[in-house]
């Protein structure tokens, strides 16, 4: 009963002009371009937080990294409305509700992170990765193409198989030259493109477990009608489980929920 | 009982004098109404008039049955159409005849299967008109599925389909079984209607299932299968590409490795014998890679892969192959078990189809049992 009262709770957050950015909005680079474009307004009823992230990016062809722990996977948001503002200011008040999470414009894309990332899966996004061409593909296969040639470099004793099913009607997506890159710079330049695209990655404290199995998603937004796995919490991580060394603990209580949107509807009460 | 323009058998030119009658017997079975579409005048204007017959269903006649001849005025009777009584239950079904005594048939008593030929003894009583005419008149007829396009549609996914036939109207309801659930209905004339069948996801609902039209105050149609498709297998249709795998190929293996790189173009197939192909867009499949066997190329596993919807005709482009760094010069051998799901768009049941494996070496792959 409780749940359901907190679910019907309403914030209507309205922007008519941009918050004030934290200082990265002084230039006008194609980054910050990106940045102070404006949006008609978005969304999000009871959908987890990293979904309606994802389908923030989607919808405004916002190209995303997300960092994706499985905890922050139970946050159910209740209702949010933003009216017409910026990427900036919107990121801003999403990203809100995220407190152990930070975000930067990091190579045309909106990366979201832990800021507590584990130090395995730093190291592993400054992995500098050798010279590399992924030919024309879709996103999906470019990405297990990018996978084989990044653990090269981790494992270099070691090969990959791939396995890519494609949809006939799937977008292709541009070859792409990589060279004395990093993996973060790799995964950006991947989804930073044409329709634009997200990366979400499972962070990993283990290596070997960074090196056994890729560890990264892609999704592509130009995916229509927009295919099931552009959830990242029930999609992409859901996959992730399947492979050996990703085993993520259960969703939270519904009591956990609840408390996560009265939060919310406190915040709402200092935004209105 | 609705008005319906039925223009379809009375311009029927086929058998002259006969006209009236296949008018009788093509838009009066079963129904509350029926008669004859009569000739009033012959020459400059002829016309068409709906003259029905005044005998009542279910009742039984001992008399010649009779109503007004709406040409004349005068009386028109079934023994003056036929005056030799052959107007008889193997010719047709709005009535018996024995003699004078004619019965009413009752609505669903009889089945109608053909219009076939009934001779008319007196054969200038009636001189149908050389012209085109298109009459109406209040008569419901019994709607009739020529066929449905396309015949079949994958388990819980939404297929649109057309229904050609005759005899459609506006409320008409089409009845599929429990196992399709029909939806979207729209009558786009009284030959063809659209819905949308969507079979329930369970692999116990394969199979033909029977569907009938029907349409207020008549009998429902004949009955037409729609087979319902369970995913049960894929297969390769094609062989697109199949070559070695170098730092310079397309796509490329990373310095210092080789391998083999194949693609193929699938498609899943149904439970029928012999399977049918699964062409409904929406089936999301889904595809993993198992090693197995000593894994001589010392290749790790590739990372499931999204699930990928079905779209244009059903096929999937599928791409395998391997680099490693034991490539060239090694005839080791790695194999690899893949298999392929199905899980049907609007519904929770998935299927595995099946599974397929592997065996590659630096010089190539052989697919086993594909």
């Amino acid at each position: 009963m409780g749940s359901d009262r907190a679910r019907r709770l309403v914030i209507c957050v309205v922007l008519v002009t941009c918050i004030p950015s934290t200082g990265t909005l002084s230039s006008s680079s194609p980054d910050d371009q990106l940045l102070r474009r404006e949006i008609p307004g978005f969304a999000s009823t009871n959908e987890n937080i990293f979904d309606a992230l994802l389908r923030f990016g989607r919808q405004n062809h916002i190209p995303m990294g997300l960092v994706v722990s499985s905890g922050p996977c139970s946050t159910v948001l209740g209702e949010i409305k933003i009216g017409h503002t910026s990427v900036h200011a919107a990121l801003e008040l999403l990203i809100r509700e995220l407190p152990a999470y930070t975000w930067k414009l990091d190579n045309g894309a909106v990366v979201i992170t832990p800021k507590d990332l584990p130090g395995a899966t730093v190291k592993f996004l400054d992995t500098k990765v050798a010279p590399y061409r992924i030919s024309e593909d879709t996103l999906q296969a470019q990405a297990a193409y990018a996978w084989m040639d990044i653990r090269a470099t981790l494992r270099p004793d070691q090969g990959t198989a791939f396995n890519i099913l494609t949809s006939l009607q799937s977008t292709r997506w541009p070859e792409i030259a990589v060279g004395d890159i990093t993996v973060l710079e790799l995964l950006d330049r991947l989804v930073a493109r044409g329709p634009a695209a997200a990366w979400i990655l499972t962070p990993s404290d283990d290596p070997k477990k960074i090196a056994a199995t890729r560890p990264f998603w892609v999704v592509d937004y130009s995916a229509a009608p927009p295919e099931k796995h552009l959830a990242v919490c029930s999609g992409p991580i859901s996959y992730l489980r399947l492979v050996p060394g990703f085993v993520l603990p259960q969703a939270n209580s519904p009591t956990e929920v609840i408390g996560r949107a009265e939060l919310i509807v406190r915040r709402a009460a200092r935004h209105v | 009982m609705s008005q319906i323009s039925q223009t379809e058998d009375l311009t029927d030119r086929a058998v002259g004098n006969l006209y009236e009658v296949k008018v009788i017997v093509d838009k009066t079975y079963g129904h509350a109404a029926y008669g004859c579409a009569t000739c009033c005048g012959f020459g400059d204007s002829p016309s068409m008039v709906y003259d029905p017959l005044g005998v009542d269903l279910d009742a039984t006649s001992t008399q010649g049955v009779s109503d007004i001849d709406f040409c004349t005025g005068g009386t028109v009777s079934v023994t003056e159409f036929f005056p030799d009584a052959n107007w008889d239950t193997a010719d047709h079904a709005v009535a018996t005849a024995s003699g004078p005594v004619v019965t009413g048939v009752a609505v669903g008593t009889t089945g109608l299967t053909t219009t076939g030929t009934i001779t008319i003894g007196n054969a200038n009583a009636f001189r149908c008109p050389q012209v085109q005419a298109s009459p109406s008149g209040p008569a419901n007829v019994t709607p009739t599925i020529t066929s449905i396009s396309p015949a079949q549609g994958l388990v819980g996914v939404g297929t649109g389909v057309t229904i050609t036939g005759k005899g459609f109207a506006s409320g008409a309801t089409i009845n599929a079984g429990s196992n399709i659930s029909v939806s979207s209905v729209s009558v786009s004339s009284s030959t063809q209607m659209t819905a949308t069948f969507t079979p329930k996801n369970s692999s116990s609902a394969g199979g033909n299932q029977g569907v009938t039209v029907s349409v207020p105050g008549s009998q429902p149609s004949n009955s037409v299968n729609f087979y319902d498709q369970v995913p049960t297998d894929s297969m390769i249709t094609s062989t697109l590409l199949n070559y070695a795998m170098n730092t310079t190929s397309n796509p490329a293996c990373p310095s210092g490795q080789a391998g083999w790189y194949r693609k193929v173009q699938k498609i899943t197939t149904d439970q029928n014998t012999p399977a049918g192909n699964i062409t409904a867009n929406g089936a999301t499949i889904s595809e993993t890679l198992g090693l197995t066997g000593t894994n001589q190329l010392n290749l790790s596993a590739p990372t499931p892969f999204a699930p990928v919807q079905t779209s244009g005709g059903g096929y999937l482009d599928d791409q395998f192959g391997f680099c490693s760094p034991l490539c060239p010069g090694s005839s080791g051998q790695t194999d690899l078990t893949e298999v392929f799901t199905d899980q049907p768009a609007s519904g929770g049941a998935s299927y595995t189809l099946k599974a397929h494996t592997l065996a590659y070496t630096c010089t190539g792959d052989t697919d086993n049992g594909q």
